[in-house]
């Protein structure tokens, strides 16, 4: 899975200063685990040692630093991001989990905490004041997406009975599966919303499309997707963005109406697509979800549908109309389901953040406290010791 | 002889017929869903008969209805419940489904109560509209003026009732 990436995406990423203990003097390096940047190679991390051990190997190998490294298995270090500063100030950057976030934070290593004085306690008493900061954002932000929730859910209990009614055609006249033709052009509907900080919601929409596209071979025609909310485009993009047709933004600031649903669906319908799937989050309590697919069907394929010969009077003009607007009400009950699932997903999320940020606020205050006792401690034996040496 | 025999035919089909209508009417179960993007007003409910405007014409919809789907038409939708009363509920947009286990399905995009519909407020809409559609240029201002035209009229038309 080691890719290498080269150029500007990994420019907003902060590199930090030149490590002293490297004996590559132009080389600047960072070392950036989920958690924390590690500027002191040496550090008292065991678990960081393989990769030292790969610098040093870096190093070996390409004293100038001139090239690229195309390739390079690390072991042990599957979750690291490994930044490079080249002496002509392009970036390099080797992923080993192309999927995971990179969460680099400003700040000194927390590897300088064994030398015990003053600048750490004034270190500590900073980390506590942010964490204590962060645990406040989270909790109102839990706040926030509690009353969200809860009109949220008052509102998907309205749309229930509308989407199932939806749902029911398809399921009475077996117009569940799209005609084999020649030209099998997909669209796939990914909804999600433009806001993050909600656990795996977005994440899981996109990964199900990602393993949907994956399957396909390169030749043959390729599935379409239309990504409503920004954080579906953002996840499908970089692997699939020749798919992406249409992005629609703006999604998830306030509850979705029928009229957003209809925008889509007028775009959504102006594409051609034989057949296609709606991707969204199905609400099941607040702290679950499942993320279901839905089918969404032309109006050819609807009128190929095999129980259609039992219904009257059906003609193209109606069948057109039937299915534009079966389009939009399909939307408007799956951006309701997606809208409670994201706002119950983010609640859970947001309260497991304020429960870390509180440990990390009482390992911290006893680390500070105790650095304190230390420090007390030291100027009183410096200033006993000193007494009992002028006696 | 002939005769005899038609109109006998005819005797035993005017009899038979009224049955027929009965048992169609009341015997049978209608699994009646009438949900709006604003409201619902109807969940898997039993009731005697529906009439809705469609684009093909208003029609009504009872029990073992033959399995359609139409597109609704702005206007009101008249409800008969099994407890004999009825209910009037305007409609702006939407589908009807008629499925062949006498399920019936009637989504609007939104809908009211008559009782809810201000008349004079509706008169205004009308008239605001027929302004918008007389000063529209372009095809698609048109159409979508006199798609307003036509909700309004029906609103005051049902606002009227």
């Amino acid at each position: 899975m080691t890719r290498i990436v080269s150029g500007e995406r990994c420019a907003t990423a902060n590199y930090g200063s030149t490590p002293k203990q490297t004996a590559v003097p132009r080389l600047r390096l960072v070392l950036i685990t989920r958690e924390r940047p590690i500027t002191r190679l040496q550090s008292a991390y065991p678990l960081f040692d393989p990769a030292v051990q790969f610098l040093d190997h870096l190093h070996g190998h390409y004293p100038d630093q001139h090239q690229p490294i195309q390739r390079s298995v690390v072991t042990r270090t599957k979750s690291f991001f490994i930044f490079y500063c080249l002496p002509n100030n392009s970036t390099m950057m080797m992923i080993s989990k192309p999927t995971t976030m990179v969460v680099c934070l400003k700040g000194a290593a927390t590897g300088q905490q064994q030398n015990r004085n003053m600048a750490t306690l004034k270190q500590i008493s900073m980390r506590l004041k942010s964490v204590t900061n962060i645990q406040k954002i989270t909790q109102s932000m839990k706040m926030v997406s509690a009353a969200k929730y809860a009109r949220a859910e008052r509102e998907l209990r309205q749309a229930r009975p509308y989407g199932e009614g939806v749902r029911a055609f398809f399921e009475k006249s077996g117009a569940t599966e799209a005609v084999e033709t020649g030209d099998n052009n997909k669209l796939i509907v990914a909804i999600t919303s433009d806001r993050g900080l909600c656990g795996a919601v977005h994440t899981n929409v996109a990964k199900t499309i990602r393993n949907e596209l994956s399957t396909e071979s390169v030749e043959s025609p390729q599935s379409k997707v239309f990504c409503v909310g920004d954080k579906s485009r953002a996840l499908l993009q970089r692997l699939y963005a020749q798919n992406i047709a249409v992005v629609a933004n703006e999604v998830g600031r306030k509850p979705p109406t029928f009229l957003d649903a209809s925008k889509v669906a007028n775009e959504l319908v102006q594409l051609d697509f034989n057949s296609g799937k709606i991707v969204y989050n199905r609400f099941k309590t607040v702290v679950s979800y499942q993320t279901e697919e839905v089918p969404l069907l032309s109006a050819k394929t609807m009128l190929a549908a095999p129980k259609l010969q039992l219904y009257d009077s059906i003609d193209q003009g109606v069948m057109e109309s039937y299915q534009e607007f079966t389009v939009a009400a399909l939307l408007y009950y799956t951006m309701k389901e997606s809208a409670c699932s994201e706002q119950s997903s983010r609640m859970t999320a947001m309260d497991n953040a304020s429960k870390n940020a509180a440990e990390m606020i009482g390992k911290l205050t006893l680390t500070f406290n105790r650095t304190r006792q230390a420090v007390i401690t030291r100027e009183l034996i410096e200033i006993i010791s000193g007494a009992a040496a002028l006696e | 002889m002939a005769s005899f025999l038609r109109s006998a035919k005819l005797a035993s089909r005017l009899t038979q017929g009224p049955t027929k209508c009965f048992s169609r009417n009341y015997a049978d179960q209608m699994n009646f869903t009438f949900a709006a993007a604003n409201q619902i007003f109807y969940a898997n409910k039993n009731i005697k008969q529906v009439d809705v405007p469609s684009f093909s014409g208003s029609f009504g919809i009872l029990p073992n209805h033959v399995p359609t789907l139409a597109v609704l038409r702005p206007g009101v939708v008249t409800v008969y419940e099994d407890e004999g009363t009825s209910k009037k509920i305007f409609v702006s947009s939407g589908t009807i489904t008629v499925n062949e286990d006498s399920s019936v399905q009637v989504l609007a995009e939104e809908a009211h109560p008559i009782e809810d519909i201000d008349g004079s407020a509706a008169r205004q809409v009308l008239q605001e509209a027929q302004s918008q559609l007389s000063t529209a240029s372009g095809d698609v201002a048109k159409a979508e003026a006199a798609i307003a035209v036509e909700v309004a009229e029906a609103l005051v038309l049902a606002a009227g009732n």
